[in-house]
């Protein structure tokens, strides 16, 4: 949505105000919805988008901005769940428990993120699909968490579809606003500097480790307070499905889908996952994956942008078009591909 | 690190890109379409052509094949209601047959309660019939109440699913408790018979959910109501869906029990007893819980799966009319004898819920739930021929105790006023 930092030109800064009219205008939008009488299904299949975009943009910070991929975002969604399922059961306030999810996650993530990062490229990726396994098991067998019993959560008062929709749309919205943040600051412009050369980034002064902590912190505190509103909502959660590795890949995914190092990118893919993906499930139950793959596939093919990069492409091809012969359309081919769009 | 890897940057695109991206898009769109459409548009006033069921199964994944075997008896009920003109509804004048509404939760916990929550909140269903196993059972149970929709599962059995208070829930399963206390029962009914000697030990390996810690709650209070009788020397517990058993299996040889009784899913059952047999362990006798006499593991397992017993839900060979009937037409639609419980108590869901509508008059979900709640069905294909629900909405119905016979034979072997067939006490090695 905004240019990135680097692109101070007014055209850019043109971009961003509109951007974040766009994204003030969803903001209403989706606070309104509840309020014009949408059926149940459609406010639920938002709620779970709205989670999902909370996962898939805390992701976007570690992979997408910083470089690192990581298949074990499924440890900190689980231990947000569990977190406040058990600060739930504790008798605290639900939203608390949410940010307790967080902080537990974060924690989480430095205790993974000390050796891990230590390791680079696959060996990272592959140490993080080793972590998340290992605390799916260990999950599934401590008495505390109720163990493969998985953990249900006491529910008080009347159950208020509406209630869970605010807290998820709040939890995106603060991954939003976080991510915008990151990716216009200089700690963003580090990060990127981390992703493109982490040796160089290095030489002119960045700190990549303690940087990478700090970011795979916050995207886990996001992350785990998105596995806590999850949690609330289902009132009910198992290893097997929110530290599951599939968990993990979809919150992967979702960035790849739609753009990574963007941020409407992950918004954008993260809505289409949700949605298709249900669909999909629906429909054709047999074939779902395999039409997911292919469709990942084609993305990755044709636009490893994601949909995010097809958007700009359509759209600099309109521009282009409509200021043939003026050079506007040459100027528009000059901005980066991978800025924070 | 350079870049991720999987592509941060659009780069150039060759022209011929350019309709493949665009049937992206309109692929995506299609399948957006029934965001929020009409899906949920209410039913409106007046009768409806038919009683609209949602069901949720796995249908694929660790547990589609009794979750498959769960939807053939739901369809052949439905089909055999369907042919007699459907249910009557008195407040529509008029019989209404049944419509189906699927959904294959791939055996997702996950995926299970968003199936369930689309098809409570969107399919305008008059019910749900959900969830083959415990832990699905365990996840779909907390949608019903808030949607107000009356939930039958026909393959949940665990308690815990039925003492949150919930009061739309329903079971038709009898408790996994009663079922580790009726094995402990047919035990102690050898030892009086002096097929057993007193004292034996017993190893028991569950799985860690609460199907297994339900069992062992069940053998523990039979032992503690007949002391002496037989002694617990090994207790543990395993991962549900594993691949690798042989260090439990290991760690049990060398209590050196006479008897192992475990509580297992069919897919760790076949797993189990195959790495049992290939170490060559042996005890005198074997159970696996309600699991031993399906086809898969007979046909997986062959000759090891002989003179393992089982205590369950309904076998094939009940002596009841009903359950001859019921054999005779699922040969007839599907081609096979029903090799398992699955599809009985699926199809007995369908039947009790048939007459709490009728009992009902009605399709408003609340009456219909009270009919259930007051429904009994005198001629359940179930042991005991009678089907309704407890207060908490779980079905008490007793469990027989089966045993493997070379062959492919099952006798039964408990009750004795069941018997079909001795009782093995020592598995010949």
């Amino acid at each position: 949505m905004a240019a990135p930092a680097m692109s101070a030109a007014p055209a850019s800064r043109a971009t961003s105000r509109a951007a974040y009219a766009v994204a003030a205008l969803a903001l209403l939008t989706f606070l309104a919805v509840p309020l014009v009488g949408v059926s149940n299904n459609a406010i639920r299949l938002l709620l779970t988008t709205f989670l999902w975009v909370a996962t898939s943009l805390a992701w976007n910070l570690l992979g997408g901005v910083t470089g690192q991929v990581s298949f074990g975002f499924a440890v900190f969604y689980g231990l947000g769940a569990y977190t406040a399922g058990l600060s739930i059961n504790g008798g605290v306030n639900p939203y608390a428990a949410i940010a307790a999810g967080g902080a537990v996650a974060a924690f989480g993530s430095l205790l993974i993120g000390l050796p891990t990062f230590r390791l680079r490229g696959p060996y990272f990726a592959i140490a993080t699909i080793g972590v998340n396994e290992a605390v799916r098991i260990v999950m599934s067998n401590l008495d505390i968490t109720g163990g493969a019993s998985g953990l249900r959560l006491q529910q008080t008062g009347r159950f208020s579809q509406v209630e869970h929709y605010y807290a998820a749309l709040g939890v995106a919205s603060l991954a939003f606003l976080v991510s915008w943040r990151v990716m216009h600051s200089p700690f963003g412009l580090a990060l990127r500097a981390i992703r493109e050369d982490q040796d160089a980034a290095a030489d002119v002064g960045v700190h990549p480790f303690r940087l990478k902590l700090a970011v795979h912190a916050l995207a886990a505190c996001l992350t785990g307070m998105a596995g806590g509103a999850f949690a609330h909502y289902t009132a009910y959660i198992h290893p097997d499905g929110v530290f599951a590795f599939t968990t993990s890949t979809s919150i992967l995914l979702m960035p790849v889908i739609g753009g990574l190092g963007t941020l409407s990118g992950p918004v954008i893919g993260a809505a289409v996952y949700s949605i298709v993906q249900e669909e999909m499930v629906v429909h054709f139950p047999q074939f779902h994956l395999l039409l997911y793959g292919a469709l990942l596939i084609l993305i990755m093919l044709f636009e490893p942008g994601g949909l995010a990069g097809l958007w700009r492409r359509l759209a600099r091809g309109l521009r282009g078009r409509n200021a043939a012969g003026t050079g506007g359309g040459i100027a528009a081919q000059r901005q980066p591909a991978g800025g924070g769009s | 690190m350079k870049n991720t890897g999987i592509g941060v940057h659009g780069g150039s695109r060759p022209p011929a890109a350019r309709p493949a991206i665009v049937s992206i898009i309109v692929l995506a769109l299609t399948l957006l379409g029934p965001w929020g459409s009409g899906i949920e548009a209410a039913q409106g006033a007046g009768c409806p052509d038919a009683i609209r069921i949602g069901m949720v199964f796995p249908m694929t994944g660790r547990e589609g094949r009794p979750g498959t075997y769960q939807v053939e008896g739901i369809r052949l009920a439905m089909e055999l209601i369907n042919a007699k003109g459907g249910v009557y509804v008195k407040e529509c004048g008029k019989r209404l047959p049944f419509q189906e509404i699927l959904y294959d939760d791939q055996s997702d916990q996950g995926r299970s309660v968003q199936l369930v929550e689309r098809t409570m909140s969107s399919d305008n269903v008059v019910a749900v019939i959900g969830a083959y196993s415990s832990s699905l059972g365990q996840a779909q149970s907390v949608v019903p109440d808030r949607y107000q929709v009356p939930w039958i599962s026909p393959g949940a059995g665990a308690s815990p699913i039925y003492t949150q208070g919930r009061k739309w829930i329903f079971g038709v399963l009898a408790p996994v408790e009663l079922l580790g206390y009726t094995t402990m029962k047919f035990l102690g009914s050898l030892v009086n018979q002096g097929k057993l000697e007193k004292g034996l030990k017993i190893a028991i390996v569950v799985e860690n959910t609460d199907h297994g810690k339900e069992y062992v709650e069940g053998v523990n209070r039979w032992i503690k109501e007949n002391p002496g009788a037989f002694q617990v020397v090994y207790n543990e517990s395993f991962q549900m869906g594993g691949t690798d058993f042989s260090g439990i299996l290991q760690r049990m040889k060398a209590a050196n029990a006479d008897i192992f009784l475990s509580d297992a899913h069919l897919q760790d059952y076949i797993t189990m007893h195959r790495q049992y047999t290939q170490m060559g362990l042996h005890h005198r006798m074997v159970s696996y819980g309600a699991r031993g006499t399906e086809e898969p593991a007979r046909k997986a397992l062959g000759p090891a799966a002989d003179y393992i017993f089982a205590g369950i839900w309904w076998h094939k060979d009940l002596p009841y009319p009903q359950v001859k009937a019921f054999v005779q037409e699922h040969k007839k639609k599907y081609q096979r004898e029903p090799d398992s419980y699955y599809p009985s108590t699926a199809y007995d869901a369908v039947r009790i819920l048939a007459a709490a509508i009728e009992s009902a008059g009605s399709l408003d979900r609340t009456a219909v739930r009270n009919g259930l709640r007051k429904a009994r069905l005198t001629d359940s294909l179930l042991p005991g021929q009678v089907l309704q629900f407890q207060e908490n909405g779980q079905a008490m119905t007793p469990f027989v105790i089966v045993q493997n016979k070379p062959g492919d034979k099952v006798d039964f072997v408990y009750p004795e006023d069941s018997r079909t067939g001795e009782v093995v006490t020592r598995i010949p090695r």
